[in-house]
């Protein structure tokens, strides 16, 4: 949503999973603000400019602009992410009119912000932002949990893909048929299998089906197993994609 | 190292067996009853399994009386129970403590799913089966 946003203002952008993925950009390529996503597993928004703003992150621009995305309109959320070192803050759904003025703010030499990084002259785009988001996949997580280990990270990302549509059917056929306890059983089990590859928002879907399954919610299960589909179809693009650039790195290195 | 992971779900038993095969044979039961018969056939072989690790919320039999089973199994056949085989419970965070108080006697480690390798390790590790 924020990538089609700033596409159509006319900014150059680049979506990354995860804080660690973040300081590796950073690092890299000489960006002039960033999205940050407060609500990522493992690494959050806090603690991921919190490591942007330490000098010793290897940040070329450790006072970077970084602006954060929140869910929560709660008002010491503000307060959260200005003490975390993160300059400003909106509020999700992101709306087109508040990420246009706040990347005004932050992003024009004139701005009133006396701590952001003179912007480069040659820079006419004015803003080439790192957004990050909430991953349907947590490829940098995953991989953590499982040291480091890509080709085995690859297997069972395999058998995740095809094993849950089967897992899908029979929880369907189970709301289907009403039967609630079966469906929350097979709820747990698909919250335990996409848990178990940093699914994240797969992981939370199941869950509430789960709740909602004890506390006999059939009419709440039904709307949620109907997103859990949409959601596993978002993961499945998200690991495909993981895949295929595994796969392009083992052709470059043999 | 001869392992029986016990899990009904089919990505996190692919995950957990993935790194165990690498240590040695690593089998597979879906659930409670299955397992049981393994570490039955296992024993009744003379091939006993060195680790079970073991789901707690399962169809069929679930994991708890599982446990019992085998540890009644072990004595019939005369094990001590410090001489029986490893029993790793493998459990979601928000059950951690219930799981904890309720099998404390009759398995040697708890293992928070998703399973992370590190802390995998560690306990086989520290019970030597590494």
């Amino acid at each position: 949503m924020a990538l089609a946003i700033l596409e159509k203002l006319g900014c150059r952008a680049d979506a990354v999973a995860d804080g660690t993925e973040a300081l590796a950009s950073l690092r890299s390529i000489p960006y002039d603000l960033v999205l940050m996503d407060c609500q990522m597993p493992e690494m959050n928004g806090y603690e991921a400019a919190a490591l942007i703003r330490n000098p010793k992150s290897g940040v070329p621009n450790p006072q970077i602009p970084i602006v954060a995305l929140t869910a929560h309109a709660l008002k010491g959320d503000r307060e959260k992410c200005l003490a975390a070192g993160m300059n400003d803050y909106i509020s999700k759904p992101v709306e087109s009119g508040e990420l246009e003025a706040v990347l005004g703010k932050w992003l024009s030499p004139e701005g009133e912000n006396q701590h952001a990084a003179p912007i480069p002259e040659t820079n006419s785009c004015r803003s080439v932002p790192a957004t990050i988001s909430a991953a349907v996949f947590d490829e940098g997580a995953f991989i953590d949990r499982l040291m480091g280990d890509r080709e085995l990270a690859g297997t069972v990302v395999d058998g995740f893909l095809e094993d849950m549509p089967k897992q899908l059917a029979t929880l369907e056929q189970h709301v289907a048929a009403g039967e609630i306890g079966a469906a929350g059983r097979q709820a747990h089990r698909i919250k335990g299998a996409a848990a178990s590859v940093s699914g994240t928002v797969l992981e939370n879907v199941a869950l509430e089906i789960d709740q909602d399954a004890r506390a006999g919610d059939l009419a709440s299960v039904r709307a949620r197993v109907r997103e859990l589909s949409r959601q596993f179809r978002l993961t499945r693009q998200a690991m495909e994609n993981f895949r295929k650039s595994a796969q392009a790195r083992n052709r470059t290195r043999s | 190292m001869k392992t029986l992971i016990v899990e009904d779900d089919f990505t996190s038993r692919l995950l957990l067996q993935e790194i165990l095969r690498r240590y040695g044979a690593a089998h597979v039961a879906v659930n409670g009853r299955e397992a049981v018969e393994a570490v039955s056939a296992a024993l009744a072989a003379g091939q006993a399994y060195d680790l079970v690790c073991l789901d707690i919320m399962m169809p069929e039999m679930d994991g708890y009386e599982a446990l019992e089973k085998i540890r009644d199994i072990e004595n019939t056949w005369g094990i001590q129970p410090s001489r029986g085989v490893k029993i790793f419970v493998t459990t979601a965070l928000d059950r951690v403590k219930n799981v904890a108080q309720a099998f404390r006697e009759l398995c040697d480690a708890y293992l928070v799913k998703p399973i992370d390798t590190a802390t995998l390790l560690e306990e086989l590790r520290k019970f030597e089966l590494i």
